[in-house]
């Protein structure tokens, strides 16, 4: 009987799926997000995502990015858009960074080594194993599209309250039924950019007088 | 099933009450009667989705409407969008989309039209249908005071490259410059133009008007080797089953609804209905033409846009492509007078990676970032769509294709260097993408070419008549909506004069 090699849990990680591919074309495929080897004990998927986030839109004092949008769980809301990443390859991203930051994961990092681990995926360079490099890229690559897509839609205020019919739901006094969702208050993605959104009520009666002396016609 | 119920008969059942089913819906119900004794027509107007009822007000909008749309994007349209793209689901239909673009067809559009497929299409007989759409929609030139910086700079560049960019003429009834109408099916104001005009007179004069009834399919029974059409088989919001009687059926589900319907009704490409075969036309769900374009985005130091502004496009023009046939590449300006959407700027490859930088750029460039796309508007290559499965299969990397739209981007890139862009997308081969679709169930004089007549009559199937986005033979340089909604007015009046004219 041969000898079993000893395979670390990262190596585990970043073979794990190249074995599995052959599994999973014979067999079943994993549920998106779903594991189909061990994975390591502190392997925190939702972590993960909020550091990424934090690296990608930095939040500091006086302005607000990804992190201030927590108590309103951005979190949740990127991660049921990146269910096609699977654990392995979220636990191979945490781990490979270890190589090249002192032994230390992805969530471990500072906020500027966070930074360079991303750059050195983009850039493809210090990652000999090419397939490691690609499941690294596949994964910033979709964690970041979601990301900014989430976040520049106006997260938490990217839709309005409907009821089971699919009508909005207005506030008592809204004759105007005006249905921006934006709120003051809360900074968003929309802030930042400055997009402006809907308009309301009030503006649409001053561009209603301007317009009028523009092109405006009865319509019977 | 769970119910059946008779109704009817109906002299017509129109299914699908979007752009061409409500502009021949007002046309026949006003003016149509029956041929063998003069009096008026029973019509119903059958439509999926809801009708959000009330006196059209353009400018402020109709109250159930306005609650409903944002103008954010057309997944804030709710449950009120069929699953393929730019198609509402709803009374009314969509308004016209991307923009209000409200090209007329050319000239070359009705040669296209009756070289592919030998229909009598010509454009002098189009003159009473333009005319009625250019009102109905109210299409002009946005006025030059709402053009923007963007819009100023690429018309006076391409002018100085020796093209003549046209303005892109947009139908827009008491607009308020919102900006949103680039995005989204819907206009709160209703400023974008739609046919709720139409369905209002048609209910005037007294069609039933039978909403958020999904059509299963078209009773067609066997007539020699033929069919007949006898009616529908409609399916109630609780689930119950109806049939209505008509003499006759007029489809209306748009290009890609339209082939589908038909082919849940037994009708379309053996290869695909087996068994469930009743009428065998290849031409249903094929002949599918899309518009594949691209476009090249690029970074200003200066703001193009405006804070609101006209969601319409600016200039255009036709560089000759080193030549083969009547083949039209269009280039155009959409940079558009309001912003770019944030999540659109957020992810062109022209922003950093992330992190700081991407966030301070993200703060000026709705205003800064701003493209210009081209479409080969004359497709050499056409797609299918199965009649089964919804599926569309349309070859975008055809390297006929491809050939064209490096083409194109380059000379985007030149127009962006001479704008005096600081920082030019690079993407090389260009992304793809396309819209307009039509020809899945086209009108030509050849039944073995196509799927109803010049008289949108089905070639195969008495009774039934066909008339929308499907039944256009060659895609149009005037993109879609609007030559949709003319062919629309010109078919109900051949319709008229063919079923409904006192005899």
């Amino acid at each position: 009987m041969p000898k079993k090699e000893k395979v670390s849990r990262r190596n585990f990680i970043k073979h794990g799926s190249v074995s599995t591919v052959a599994v999973a074309i014979s067999q079943v495929t994993p549920s998106p997000g779903q594991t189909m080897g061990t994975l390591p004990s502190n392997y925190d998927r939702a972590l993960i995502f909020a550091q990424l986030g934090d690296t990608l839109i930095p939040s500091s004092p006086g302005d607000p990015g990804y992190k201030t949008l927590e108590p309103y769980n951005i979190t949740a809301e990127i991660m049921k858009g990146v269910a096609s990443i699977s654990d392995e390859d979220m636990a191979l991203f945490n781990s490979e960074s270890a190589d090249h930051f002192g032994g230390k994961t992805f969530v471990e990092l500072s906020e500027a080594q966070r930074a360079d681990y991303l750059n050195m995926i983009a850039d493809g360079v210090n990652i000999s194993d090419s397939q490691v490099l690609g499941r690294l890229q596949s994964v910033y690559n979709l964690v970041r599209l979601r990301v900014f897509i989430v976040f520049y839609q106006n997260y938490p205020q990217h839709t309005i309250m409907r009821d089971k019919e699919g009508v909005p739901i207005l506030s008592p006094d809204d004759e105007h039924q005006i249905t921006n969702p934006n709120q003051p208050g809360l900074v968003t993605g929309w802030d930042i950019a400055g997009w402006r959104g809907p308009m309301t009520w009030e503006e649409e009666e001053e561009r209603r007088e301007r317009f009028k002396k523009l092109n405006w016609k009865q319509y019977d | 099933m769970q119910n059946q119920s008779q109704s009817g008969p109906y002299d017509l059942i129109i299914v699908g009450a979007g752009t061409a089913g409500s502009i021949i819906a007002a046309h026949l119900a006003e003016d149509g009667v029956r041929a063998r004794d003069g009096e008026p027509l029973k019509i119903a107007l059958l439509e999926a989705g809801p009708y959000l009822k009330g006196k059209l007000n353009p400018g402020h909008g109709v109250p159930s409407r306005r609650s409903r749309f944002t103008n954010v994007s057309h997944n804030e349209s709710g449950r009120w969008v069929w699953p393929w793209p730019e198609a509402a689901k709803m009374v009314g239909g969509c308004t016209m989309h991307w923009g209000n673009n409200g090209y007329l067809p050319y000239e070359m559009d009705y040669i296209h039209w009756m070289d592919e497929s030998g229909v009598d299409w010509s454009q002098d007989k189009f003159k009473d249908s333009v005319q009625e759409i250019v009102d109905e929609f109210n299409i002009g030139d946005v006025p030059e005071e709402m053009w923007s910086p963007g819009n100023r700079l690429f018309k006076k560049t391409v002018e100085s490259m020796g093209y003549q960019p046209r303005y892109v003429p947009t139908g827009r009834k008491n607009c308020i410059y919102c900006g949103l109408c680039g995005r989204g099916n819907f206009c709160r104001y209703d400023s974008k133009p739609n046919v709720l005009g139409y369905v209002w007179r048609a209910e005037q004069a007294g069609i039933e008007l039978i909403p958020e009834v999904e059509v299963e399919r078209v009773i067609i029974e066997p007539k020699g080797e033929k069919g007949i059409a006898r009616g529908v088989v409609l399916k109630q919001q609780d689930g119950t089953v109806r049939e209505l009687r008509a003499e006759k059926v007029l489809v209306s589900c748009g290009a890609y609804g339209t082939p589908i319907l038909l082919g849940r009704s037994g009708y379309g490409p053996r290869e695909q209905l087996g068994d469930k075969t009743l009428v065998h036309n290849p031409n249903v769900g094929n002949n599918l033409e899309i518009q594949p374009g691209t476009d090249v985005w690029a970074e200003y130091d200066i703001d193009l846009k405006r804070e609101r502004g006209a969601g319409n496009y600016g200039h255009y023009f036709w560089p000759e492509f080193p030549s083969d046939g009547n083949n039209v590449v269009g280039i155009r300006d959409t940079i558009m007078s309001f912003p770019t959407y944030p999540q659109v700027a957020a992810v062109r490859s022209l922003a950093p990676r992330f992190g700081q930088a991407h966030k301070d750029y993200m703060r000026t460039a709705v205003r800064r970032v701003a493209g210009i796309r081209s479409s080969i508007l004359t497709p050499l290559v056409k797609g299918s769509i199965n009649v089964i499965t919804g599926a569309t299969s349309y070859p975008y990397t055809d390297p006929r294709n491809v050939k064209r739209l490096h083409w194109s981007a380059e000379i985007m890139r030149e127009i962006h260097r001479k704008m005096g862009a600081k920082k030019i997308e690079q993407h090389d081969p260009p992304s793809f993408g396309g819209g307009h679709p039509t020809g899945t169930c086209r009108a030509g004089s050849d039944p073995k070419e196509s799927v109803v007549n010049p008289h949108f009559e089905s070639h195969d199937v008495e009774n039934l008549l066909i008339c929308d986005g499907s039944v256009v033979p060659r895609a149009c340089l005037a993109h879609k909506c609007v030559p949709v909604s003319i062919i629309s007015a010109f078919a109900a009046r051949r319709i008229m004069a063919d079923h409904y004219t006192r005899a």
